[in-house]
């Protein structure tokens, strides 16, 4: 009988120390991805002000017209260096102002927007894409009208364009994305803008170059 | 003596006459174009400003906006008389060529789409040339017919979910149980 009764003693202590130890790894855990959120939002916020800061202080471009010509490709190649902006992209009529990186990855994506790879560039012309988070930098995009103009400040000159259309498309579809002859925008980011996971479509903004944007 | 004055008089004007004809540049209406600049570019009178010399050749010159760079060229469409633009046309050049924009020698590389550029097509041949920054020779290049530049498509569709939020969610769930545990825990030992 005390056997018995033991041995249901040392169960329950066993299921007390199970739940103690459960306890304190969904604690540490959850604390931890909390965390994770935390610092990745704080890096979002502090690195966009940084990026649009350092694009604002790199529009004076240096007088290049005594540099070698391997001096003038360094510096090219320092501008499109990780972590600097290449243009900051405005939407006025949102009140979306974002710095745009050379690259979409996660990091440049968490802090801005992102050049899609393959596409075309503003200063060099073709279909410039643009991607960023639904959930983050991109979500104003949601209330985006055919006729807004979108303007993208590169260190050269300011290009804007006039939005044309707007579609939602799967997730594989790469027919928006294609190049054109005139210079052209597409903004992508994932739809649906509220929805936990990875969204099945893509919600693409499209728009057309404005040559009487002159500065 | 005074005829032999009238005479130099009008001699002198003749032979400075005839020296000036090729110095007076012809207008783009009258600008003998050869056959294979007109063949190359159907509407080079329509696009024309005006007509310089250079180097001891005339020159039709064309202005146009960028439409795109890359490949060692520029793509340009060439502004008509009539407020419309031509077909895009491609410049063969260096990275490294410098042209003018606003009065500053700016090498190719750096130039932006919407820039509007200056190029001298040489009225006798079918070459073109960008107007170059300082006074330099001309970098002629023959004229390709008109042809968009249109890159195959090699984008992807980028990734624009982010997982932090579900990372967020899912750090307060476990908060959530562990703070019920908790609460248990202490109620059960009280």
């Amino acid at each position: 009988m005390n056997h018995i009764s033991n041995r249901r003693g040392d169960d329950t202590r066993g299921f007390a120390r199970l739940l103690r130890w459960s306890e304190a790894t969904a604690y540490v855990v959850g604390a931890l991805l909390c965390s994770l959120f935390a610092i990745a939002q704080a890096d979002s916020a502090i690195g966009s002000s940084r990026a649009l800061e350092d694009f604002a202080a790199a529009l004076a471009p240096p007088d290049q017209s005594l540099w070698a010509a391997g001096r003038v490709r360094d510096y090219e190649k320092a501008k499109l260096a990780p972590g600097t902006p290449v243009a900051v992209l405005t939407v006025s009529s949102l009140k979306l102002e974002v710095p745009v990186f050379g690259q979409d990855d996660e990091i440049s994506l968490n802090r801005g927007a992102g050049l899609v790879a393959g596409m075309g560039t503003p200063d060099q012309g073709g279909n410039v894409g643009i991607a960023g988070h639904r959930d983050g930098f991109f979500r104003p995009l949601k209330d985006i009208k055919i006729g807004d103009l979108i303007e993208v400040r590169t260190r050269v000159k300011v290009h804007r364009y006039r939005v044309t259309s707007i579609d939602i498309v799967d997730a594989s579809d790469k027919r928006l994305l294609v190049d054109t002859e005139l210079p052209s925008i597409t903004l992508v980011t994932c739809y649906p803008f509220y929805y936990i996971g990875n969204a099945p479509q893509r919600f693409i903004v499209a728009g057309k170059y404005q040559w009487s944007s002159d500065t | 003596m005074k005829r032999s004055t009238y005479l130099s008089f009008i001699g002198a004007t003749v032979l400075l006459g005839g020296a000036a004809t090729p110095a007076l540049a012809a207008t783009c209406a009258d600008a003998q174009f050869g056959p294979a600049v007109l063949e190359r570019f159907p509407n080079i009178r329509l696009v024309c400003s005006e007509v310089i010399e250079k180097e001891g050749q005339q020159y039709a010159v064309v202005k146009g906006d960028l439409v795109r760079t890359g490949n060692n060229a520029v793509y340009m469409k060439f502004k008509l008389a009539d407020g419309t633009k031509s077909d895009t046309r491609k410049i063969a050049t260096r990275p490294e060529f410098r042209v003018a924009i606003d009065g500053k020698p700016t090498s190719v590389r750096n130039l932006a789409v919407g820039q509007e550029l200056t190029a001298y097509v040489k009225v006798s041949d079918p070459v073109i040339a960008l107007a170059p920054a300082e006074e330099a020779p001309l970098e002629l290049t023959p004229i390709e017919p008109a042809a968009p530049m249109v890159a195959e498509n090699t984008a992807e569709m980028p990734h624009t979910a982010s997982s932090l939020p579900m990372f967020a969610g899912l750090g307060a769930l476990l908060l959530a149980f562990a703070g019920m545990l908790t609460f248990l825990r202490v109620r059960r030992e009280s």
